[in-house]
């Protein structure tokens, strides 16, 4: 593909596109969602808001996520959202992305069409989903909202773009891609609403569902599909504190619950659902007065004090895990674009600790250094918060043919990931490695990992850690801006306040976690004193008694 | 008058540092507020954590073994 920048001007009424965004003459800042289709498909549609103001109209960038795939023909069109006079049409045109001949296909490797949401994300909307998939996706929601109700015990409505289908239009809506259930919770403090999802989260995995947790308020059954592909079926919470009703993910307001409960029903493509009492007060709630509208760009106004109370009661421990993810994924096999061979510092590791002892890779990515501990006979636990990064490690394990290696995710901001881990190393000691990692964390995901080394490091086994330092004039380690320099003596003050000890420190040239050059990376091993007689007692009965 | 005029400036200067001193001291005093706010904040998904690994956690693994569960409780009353 061509490098181009983002067209500027059009002629009158025109649209200019290339391969870096288009620009639509006659549209405003101001302008309702502008639709895209790429031979008579949905792909994508944005708001005058999201563009950006020019001279006589509006210019925006094609999605990162739709970019590798413009390469190719096919027919642009744009219109405006339907009114009583149908659309505005802006334009309806063939034209070349790059150099390819063939048609576009925006679509996965089973051909499946994908769109891209509001977010920015790839998805498929229901406008490309057949009536029996479709089907399939109604009758889970379904299913989850009775194990909500029956198994779980809590109030389960439909909501957000399925209620507002089914009331404003008796079906799916085109665009959207998912589907949205809620549920009220009785409790008004959050850290009671949060225990509520734990125990929801347990109920739901009980079934072998899988489930992730997106917050503390709000949780995502992934949905298999008939033809291969899962849908997701997000669970959110609601509930009143303070006199504000809030609903996850991001809304709080005034909203009478008396409005809400008992739960009525309300019919989505011929299947029946619980819904709030009267749907129509909780539509406006949510999209304002204008909810009768469609308006396939809406993007609900976000009160910054509500997501302020929200991210500080609920959030915190999926700090950029979609780009992780992203990141990780294909990284495993022999076309992957990052280093897959062990990398120096485990080998600079490996030469220092015991034949054949245990070693935990904390932040362990792709795998790499997980198998070439592995392949020289340690025993590895290979962890990373991000779920891509199991898939990959056990990839790069078939493919190396190694053994003793566990995969378990562990997010190190989730004090219960933490609790469990130490209450698993205590009984099997194990060196705690951890190559670019504290660059990655921030302040709770540190004392995390240093209340873990307190816990566990205490028969002789080291924490072993390489990280980018400051220096001046250095650029950001790679992935930026994933990763950030670390200041040794602000780690060793965070070390020394749980009790640890830096025992070596070499800041010297070096790499990055790709393996690229860079002026001042850390290498340091971490110890703490071994426990006294007493405890180490106290811990082989407690080793014997569970 | 030259005086007059340097006295005007000068008190002008003092109202304006006296004015400019008090709205950083307010700025800062709210930032270091609305930083404990959320630090406060944070506090009920750690409460929610902690509460969630002893009951589900270290209970059950406790109470497998009562004399234990028994020794380990009076040690913790002691030690509080």
């Amino acid at each position: 593909m061509t490098q181009s920048a983002v067209p500027t001007r059009a002629s009158a009424g025109r649209v200019a596109i290339n391969d870096a965004g288009l620009f639509v003459a006659g549209a405003t800042a101001e302008s309702p969602a502008i639709l895209v289709h790429f031979d008579d498909r949905h792909i994508w549609s944005f708001t005058g808001a999201d563009a950006r103001p020019g001279r006589g109209g509006i210019s925006i960038a094609w999605p990162a996520v739709l970019l590798p795939y413009l390469d190719g023909r096919t027919r642009v069109r744009l219109t405006g959202p339907d009114g009583p006079d149908g659309a505005v049409v802006y334009c309806d045109e063939e034209h070349r992305f790059g150099s390819g001949e063939g048609r576009i296909r925006f679509a996965d490797e089973a051909g499946h069409p994908y769109a891209v949401d509001r977010m920015g994300h790839l998805t498929r909307s229901f406008e490309a989903t057949s009536a029996d998939i479709k089907r399939e996706i109604l009758e889970g929601t379904q299913v989850v909202l009775r194990e909500l109700r029956e198994r779980c015990g809590v109030e389960a409505f439909l909501s957000y773009g399925a209620l507002l289908g089914a009331v404003r239009e008796g079906g799916m809506i085109g665009h959207d891609s998912d589907t949205d259930v809620c549920y009220f919770s009785h409790h008004t403090a959050p850290a009671d609403i949060i225990l509520e999802t734990y125990r929801i989260e347990r109920e739901l995995k009980g079934l072998g569902w899988d489930v992730l947790r997106m917050s503390g308020g709000d949780l995502k059954v992934i949905w298999p599909l008939s033809d291969g592909r899962n849908c997701h079926i997000d669970i959110f919470s609601s509930f009143v504190t303070g006199g504000v009703f809030y609903m996850l993910g991001e809304h709080g307001g005034r909203f009478d619950v008396a409005d809400l409960l008992p739960l009525g029903t309300v019919t989505l493509d011929g299947h029946e659902f619980p819904a709030p009492r009267h749907p129509e007060a909780l539509l406006v709630y949510l999209y304002g007065e204008s909810w009768r509208i469609p308006d396939p760009g809406f993007k609900p106004h976000i009160d910054p004090v509500v997501m302020s109370r929200l991210d500080g009661w609920l959030r915190g421990f999926r700090y950029q895990m979609g780009d992780w993810t992203a990141l990780l994924r294909g990284t495993a096999g022999p076309s992957s674009p990052v280093p897959t061979a062990g990398s120096d510092f485990a080998a600079w590791v490996a030469g220092q600790v015991e034949p054949g002892s245990a070693v935990l890779d904390l932040g362990a990515g792709n795998g790499r250094d997980s198998v070439y501990f592995a392949e020289r006979g340690h025993r590895v636990l290979s962890s990373d918060y991000s779920r891509r990064s199991a898939v990959e490690v056990h990839a790069a394990i078939r493919a190396a043919g190694v053994r003793r290696v566990r995969v378990r995710q562990v997010i190190l901001n989730e004090t219960r990931h933490v609790y469990r881990l130490i209450a698993v190393l205590s009984r099997r000691p194990h060196h705690i490695y951890a190559r670019q990692l504290v660059g990655c964390l921030d302040e709770a995901g540190r004392d995390n990992l240093f209340r873990l080394g307190s816990a566990t490091l205490r028969g002789g086994e080291s924490m072993w850690l390489e990280f980018a330092v400051p220096r001046l004039g250095a650029r950001a380690p790679e992935p930026a801006p994933l990763v950030r320099r670390v200041d040794p003596d602000v780690l060793a003050a965070e070390i020394a306040a749980h009790g640890g000890r830096v025992d070596h420190l070499e800041v010297a040239r070096g790499v990055d976690m790709f393996d690229n050059p860079d002026p001042a990376v850390a290498r340091m091993r971490v110890t703490w004193p071994a426990a006294s007689p007493a405890a180490r007692r106290g811990r082989a009965e407690m080793e014997e008694s569970v | 008058m030259a005086d007059a005029k340097s006295g005007m400036r000068d008190l002008a200067r003092r109202v304006r540092d006296k004015v400019g001193g008090r709205d950083s001291g307010l700025r800062a005093r709210v930032e270091r507020l609305e930083k404990e706010l959320e630090a406060d904040r944070q506090l009920h998904r750690k409460i929610a954590e902690l509460s969630d690994v002893v009951t589900e956690l270290l209970i059950p693994i406790q109470d497998r073994d009562e004399a234990r569960v028994n020794e380990v409780l009076s040690t913790y009353r002691k030690s509080i």
